[in-house]
């Protein structure tokens, strides 16, 4: 459903992707691993329209959507959860949720979606400040946060990073139950080991550029992936 | 009784204003980023908008200020797409951005001013409107400062409950506290910073409407309210618009105990208490640490 080939993106001169070409299907998990610095963000940003692309494509269900503004991207169905959540900080889970419903659409219903995805996270607390939420209760209300806007793919950056075992497979038993609601995941991850047993397939991106696809089990059994990213 | 009677609502009065002007710049800055220099400048044009059609055509001030507000929100929002949009779109970053526009608002307090001085003169002005005193529990006041009084605390009241319970009022806090994740909810940035910008063009509209209900004008006002709000948004919270309303009254209320005791000091006071906090408190009163 989601479509990307040979998207560039620049940040002023520096290139930070090379013809990247990507697919997400129906009801699909699909890891993006690389390391630090590798292009993972540019990529979620360039989706959901945060950056520009400077060639290539993106179509979501055969439609051109690179060059629309980030809040028509997520009113098509797209869902971004940034890096380490991006909460705001001076309101209460409850506004935080409130407003990742704010495409008209998922407004009207968001009191009813409030209480859907707080099914999901028992323990948040409505009335709680966000400021005041440990690290994995950040996570989880961005992910609540993200899921409000009733989207068809979430993409998800970095969801593992510096969280605590038990919260990361809270956090990845949450991602791999949502193709049951109908919403295909793209994972960004440097935690390799996780993405692909939550994922799929995956792709490898460094240094800008895609070096490898595949199934899950595939990746996991490629030299590259076991010497670079798992240090066997 | 009587004394403290007078110097509260006295403080309550210039605290009401000192909320709504102070809102207004910090909607301008905290989430536009647009530090208005020319913020007291839009105040002056509301209060002598008043004054005029009061003298020239009998047009009640109360009628006025709701004329001011529509068509000053209508004019800030076109200053906002045609100035600042502009300048966020060639400014590389955000610090760019904050001094060019600061840049443009220095040149646009220089040219409203002056256009105003060319208009009205630089005399000062005042009208005198239900000036009759009322009594209540012995203190007089004029019927005019309490009915600025209502309108001031009832604007600052109405723009609270537009930034804490409609859509586009929690927009506008999410995008003061993180404009990239307020994108990613599908926020239209352009539109909610132009929103912003022209609520400070009414605020301060409004506010001078007020103003002159009560006090000679003149279109060298603006300076002196630029300088109070800036104090207040820097007493409230950078970037916090709430906070501004609580540090505009207790300003507003400070400054009426002083000036009860001694006129002049009255903004050597608001100096003070400004340096003081920022010495004890150096983030605010509702303000975020770092
Ligand atoms: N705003 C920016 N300006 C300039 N360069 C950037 C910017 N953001 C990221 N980069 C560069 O682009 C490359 C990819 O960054 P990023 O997408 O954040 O990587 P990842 O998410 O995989 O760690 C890096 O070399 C980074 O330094
Ligand atoms: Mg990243």
């Amino acid at each position: 459903m989601l479509k990307i080939d040979n998207v560039s993106v620049f940040y002023g001169k520096i290139r930070a992707l090379w013809d990247v070409c990507l697919r997400i299907g129906e009801n699909e998990i699909v890891a993006l691993i690389g390391a630090n610095g590798a292009g993972k963000t540019t990529l979620l940003k360039a989706i959901s329209g945060v950056i520009r692309v400077s060639s290539g494509s993106i179509e979501l269900d055969g439609k051109r959507i690179d060059g629309y503004p980030p809040h028509k991207i997520v009113e098509m169905g797209i869902a971004h959860i940034p890096e380490g959540g991006r909460l705001f900080a001076e309101m209460s889970v409850k506004e935080n949720l409130e407003l990742g419903a704010f495409p008209i659409r998922a407004w009207k219903k968001k009191n009813h979606e409030i209480r859907n995805v707080l099914r999901i996270f028992p323990h948040l607390r409505e009335t709680q400040l966000a400021k005041t939420l440990s690290g994995g209760e950040r996570q989880m209300v961005a992910i609540a946060r993200g899921l409000m806007s009733k989207p068809r793919i979430c993409l998800f950056d970095e969801p593992s990073y510096g969280l605590a075992p038990v919260v990361v497979s809270e956090v990845m038993r949450v991602i791999r139950s949502l193709p049951n609601e109908g919403i295909s995941v793209l994972l960004v991850e440097q935690n390799v080991h996780i993405a692909l047993q939550v994922a799929d397939r995956g792709y490898v991106l460094e240094n800008g550029r895609i070096v490898l696809e595949g199934n899950s089990t595939e990746l996991l059994q490629t030299e590259l992936i076991k010497k670079a990213y798992l240090g066997m | 009784m009587v004394t403290f009677l007078n110097i509260f609502i006295g403080g309550l009065l210039m605290g009401g204003i000192y909320a709504l002007v102070a809102a207004g710049l910090s909607i301008q800055y905290g989430v536009g980023r647009v530090l208005n220099i020319a913020h007291g400048e839009f105040l002056m044009v509301g209060a002598l908008i008043t004054w005029y059609l009061f003298t020239i055509y009998g047009i009640s001030p109360l009628i006025s200020l709701i004329l001011i507000a529509f068509v000053f929100f209508f004019f800030g929002f076109l200053l906002d797409r045609s100035l600042f949009s502009r300048l966020r779109n060639i400014s590389p970053s955000v610090a760019a951005f904050e001094a060019n526009s600061l840049m443009a608002c220095f040149g646009l307090q220089f040219v409203i001013q002056n256009i105003a001085i060319v208009i009205w003169g630089a005399e000062l002005k005042g009208f005198s409107y239900m000036a009759s005193p009322v009594n209540i529990l012995g203190a007089l006041f004029g019927a005019n400062r309490l009915i600025t009084l209502a309108y001031s605390l009832g604007i600052a009241g109405i723009f609270y409950l537009f930034l804490t319970k409609t859509r586009y009022g929690k927009a506008i806090r999410a995008a003061s506290q993180d404009i990239f994740a307020a994108n990613l909810m599908g926020i239209n940035i352009k539109f909610v910073l132009s929103l912003c910008f022209a609520f400070g063009a009414l605020l301060a509209g409004t506010a001078g409407a007020l103003i002159s209900m009560m006090y000679s004008i003149h279109t060298t006002m603006g300076m002196e309210y630029t300088v109070i709000a800036l104090i207040v948004i820097v007493l409230g919270g950078l970037g916090s618009i709430t906070g501004s309303m609580l540090g505009g009254l207790i300003l507003g209320i400070v400054g009426s105990i002083v000036s009860y005791l001694e006129p002049g000091l009255t903004l050597v006071a608001y100096y003070m208490l400004f340096m003081i906090l920022l010495l004890v408190r150096p983030t605010g009163l509702m303000g975020r640490g770092s």
